[in-house]
């Protein structure tokens, strides 16, 4: 285990000698960014399939994408996983800091059965022991809010020990079903992510171009669910 | 609010040396950068004070002035083990030390809570003072107050900061601390502590003391606008915290001691069992050594013998190091000798390892730090598996470009290989993400009455609560012409869509959704 005094100590030297930084230990802790929770951070993910959902008034593409940040600043590839039906808006995932650039983007062409092509390119993904995050955006705009996505139990179960062995984190974010569905039970852990745009207003934690979100764990198999983690995002401009 | 005290050892590279050389305190020292004439003194007790000897001085210019003049140096290492002493000795009074990382000698102390276990602030600190300073025969001063610069100038202001207390005559010692129970009184004793005390440079103190400005109250009474462009950022941090400004304890962390240790379940008496044990400890070790920034200069191995006995084992690499395979191999061929000479017969029922350090360079640590965690090849090769699987278009990277309407302001572009990331050094506050729809979803016309207010899109989401906009986008003139009004529609579910609607088409159409 890397202390932080190390950790600051190796950067200052490889910064005075113009040496890419990078860790040794998959599990080493950084410092988290700001925007990421003590307990939402990649190292609490790693080896686990995780779920995201939207809650009311929906967060789950912030709250994932701190995530990608995350793992990007500590040199971990990322690849993210989508249809063609939607897709992130990239300028504002530049805004939140993530490089464009070095984040693959898996699109699948094709809606209908994207649930089941997805963990299809995730696995060899993991498999290959090159990705430290996996995110697999299953929340399809064409369905309704009462057609959950569902992952067989064998896929869940392939992805979760392939999550173990290779010290990754698989995240799949879904859109909100209206219903406490879950992709089903060998999810590690399971949140949903929402803005609080009253309690921010009123509560004055925001300026007027930020709201605070809140994750809240439905489900948590290593620390117990029920924990929340509030903090505050930048909305696009536009939006007051 | 939170109490702190600040230990104050003045001119502690003077003490050091004095403690080291006991029989000059009889006469005038100084502490010099390099034993040479042209040395150049950094110290000086009150007897060179009394000679005109001060700090800056040339040692032979020194010397010049006081035949009987002693000298030495005091290097960092020496400087940093003393300071690391006295922050161990220290947090047996305390467990939050933060030495003072510009002055040696400065150390802060939380004290908060601790009235409820002791006494008295005052009898706590009384014993601080005994314990950590005349128990080492030391000289220095203690004020328990609210702040950290409050403290450290009022213990300045006591003890004085050009060594002048120290060694003058067998080592005058303060021994009574000082309580402050209002930040009020603490901050005027501050106020009226002379500048000269403070570790202000003395270019800058000269010319303040033209400008009659001769204590931090006269100091801190300076308009702040200019003090940085005109005495430097030193100053500047200097006034800022003279004027009151809070600065938080950064304390330091206790270090682990530097050994490991392992009780096995069965007696070992074979070395090459034995030495894959040793590596487990060894790792951790050796970790620990790099978190300090040190390398191994050398290492104890303790056996402890099935019915009892034990034997130490010392090994030096040829240099410092953290070379995991290079210890291990001496350490190896010390194990295959002991046992050669039946040093294992007993059985080791448990082994222990312990290390010296000295600082490593950096070039040992970035053996700690240069490998990346993940294969970027690996990860490619997966990519392109992918690639084979779904096509060449399907693994693609976003790329922003200029652009009016939002579709065209990046592009999916194909990934043909997957670099290293390079996110913004300086994380920015996190930003909600939109999702977009290639293919924006046209919305049914509004009624000309919404008894019930704008559905936008079934029931469950409701209707349409608060709408922020319209931004106005226009471009393609040259194609085919397009205006939008974009808004941001939140609905009564809380969702937030961004909607636009077209000018030329008379139509409603959703682009996207917050999330």
């Amino acid at each position: 285990m890397m202390s932080g005094a190390l950790r600051d100590r190796l950067r200052e030297d490889a910064a005075a000698r113009g040496v890419r930084w990078g860790l040794r230990p998959v599990d080493t802790p950084v410092d988290t960014p700001v925007d990421v929770p003590a307990q939402w951070r990649l190292n609490a993910l790693l080896g686990r399939l995780v779920e995201v959902t939207g809650g009311r008034a929906s967060a789950a593409l912030a709250v994932v994408f701190g995530l990608v940040r995350e793992a990007q600043s500590r040199g971990e590839p990322v690849a993210w996983i989508a249809n063609t039906a939607s897709a992130f808006y990239p300028p504002d995932v530049a805004a939140a800091g993530v490089d464009l650039a070095a984040l693959a983007v898996v699109r699948i062409p094709g809606v209908d059965r994207d649930a089941d092509v997805a963990p299809r390119v995730a696995d060899p993904l993991v498999r290959s022991g090159g990705f430290g995050l996996v995110v697999m955006d299953l929340a399809d705009p064409s369905r309704g809010r009462s057609e959950p996505v569902r992952l067989p139990t064998a896929v869940q179960s392939r992805l979760s020990g392939l999550a173990k062995r290779h010290c990754a984190a698989i995240v799949c974010v879904t859109a909100p079903t209206g219903r406490s569905a879950s992709l089903g039970p060998l999810i590690s852990l399971r949140v949903e992510a929402s803005r609080d745009v009253e309690r921010s207003r009123d509560a004055d934690e925001c300026t007027s171009d930020e709201v605070a979100c809140e994750i809240h764990a439905r489900k948590d198999k290593r620390r117990g669910g029920g924990w929340r983690q509030r903090s505050v995002y930048r909305v696009p401009p536009g939006l007051c | 609010m939170s109490r702190l005290a600040c230990v104050d050892l003045p001119a502690f590279p003077l003490q050091l040396l004095l403690g080291r050389e006991p029989s000059w305190r009889a006469h005038a020292v100084v502490v010099v950068d390099r034993d040479r004439p042209s040395g150049k003194v950094l110290w000086r007790n009150e007897r060179a004070r009394v000679h005109g000897i001060r700090a800056g001085m040339r040692y032979a210019a020194a010397l010049s002035l006081d035949r009987d003049l002693r000298a030495g140096t005091v290097d960092d290492a020496e400087i940093r083990r003393a300071v690391d002493g006295a922050v161990v000795a220290l947090r047996r009074h305390t467990p939050f030390v933060e030495p003072s990382a510009d002055e040696p000698g400065v150390f802060w102390l939380d004290a908060t809570g601790l009235d409820r276990l002791v006494p008295s602030f005052e009898a706590w600190a009384r014993g601080v003072l005994e314990d950590v300073v005349v128990g080492r025969g030391w000289c220095g001063a203690i004020v328990v107050g609210f702040s950290k610069f409050g403290t450290y100038a009022v213990a300045r202001g006591g003890s004085g900061v050009g060594g002048s207390g120290v060694g003058g005559s067998g080592g005058e010692q303060r021994v009574d601390p000082i309580v402050f129970d209002a930040f009020a009184a603490e901050s005027a004793a501050a106020r009226a502590v002379p500048l000269d005390r403070l570790a202000i440079a003395p270019k800058v103190f000269d010319v303040l003391d033209k400008l009659a400005v001769r204590t931090v109250g006269d100091f801190a009474a300076l308009p702040p606008e200019d003090i940085a462009t005109r005495f430097g950022t030193d100053a500047a941090a200097l006034h800022r915290l003279a004027r009151g400004a809070l600065s938080p304890l950064h304390p330091a962390a206790p270090e682990s001691p530097m050994r490991q240790s392992l009780d096995l379940d069965y007696a070992e008496r074979d070395s090459g069992r034995l030495l894959v044990i040793v590596e487990r400890l060894l790792a951790a070790l050796v970790t620990a050594f790099a978190t300090r920034g040190e390398a191994i200069t050398e290492l104890a191995i303790v056996a402890g013998f099935d019915g009892g006995g034990r034997r130490v084992e010392r090994i030096a690499p040829a240099a410092p190091t953290l070379d995991m395979r290079q210890l291990l191999e001496l350490i190896r061929l010390r194990l295959e000798s002991v046992q050669r000479a039946g040093g294992l017969v007993a059985g080791v029922v448990a082994i222990a390892i312990a290390g010296e350090g000295v600082r490593a360079p950096a070039e040992q640590l970035e053996l700690f730090a240069e490998r990346p965690p993940r294969d970027l090849a690996a990860a490619n090769r997966a990519l392109a598996r992918v690639r084979a699987t779904l096509g060449d278009d399907a693994v693609v990277r976003g790329r922003l470009r200029e652009g009016h309407l939002p579709e065209a302001r990046f592009v999916w572009e194909r990934l043909e290989r997957l670099g290293a990331a390079e996110p913004p050094p300086c994380a920015p506050t996190g930003a909600l993400v939109r999702r977009i729809y290639p293919r924006p979803i046209a919305l049914p016309a509004r009624p000309r009455h919404e008894p019930d207010g704008w559905m936008l899109r079934n029931l469950t989401e409701g209707p349409v609560v608060r709408v922020s906009g319209p931004y106005v986008v226009s471009g393609g003139w040259w194609r085919r012409r397009v205006q939008r009004e974009y808004h941001f529609a939140e609905t009564e579910a809380g969702d937030v869509l961004w909607v636009y609607f077209d000018r030329f088409r008379r139509r409603w159409f959703v682009h996207g959704r917050l999330e």
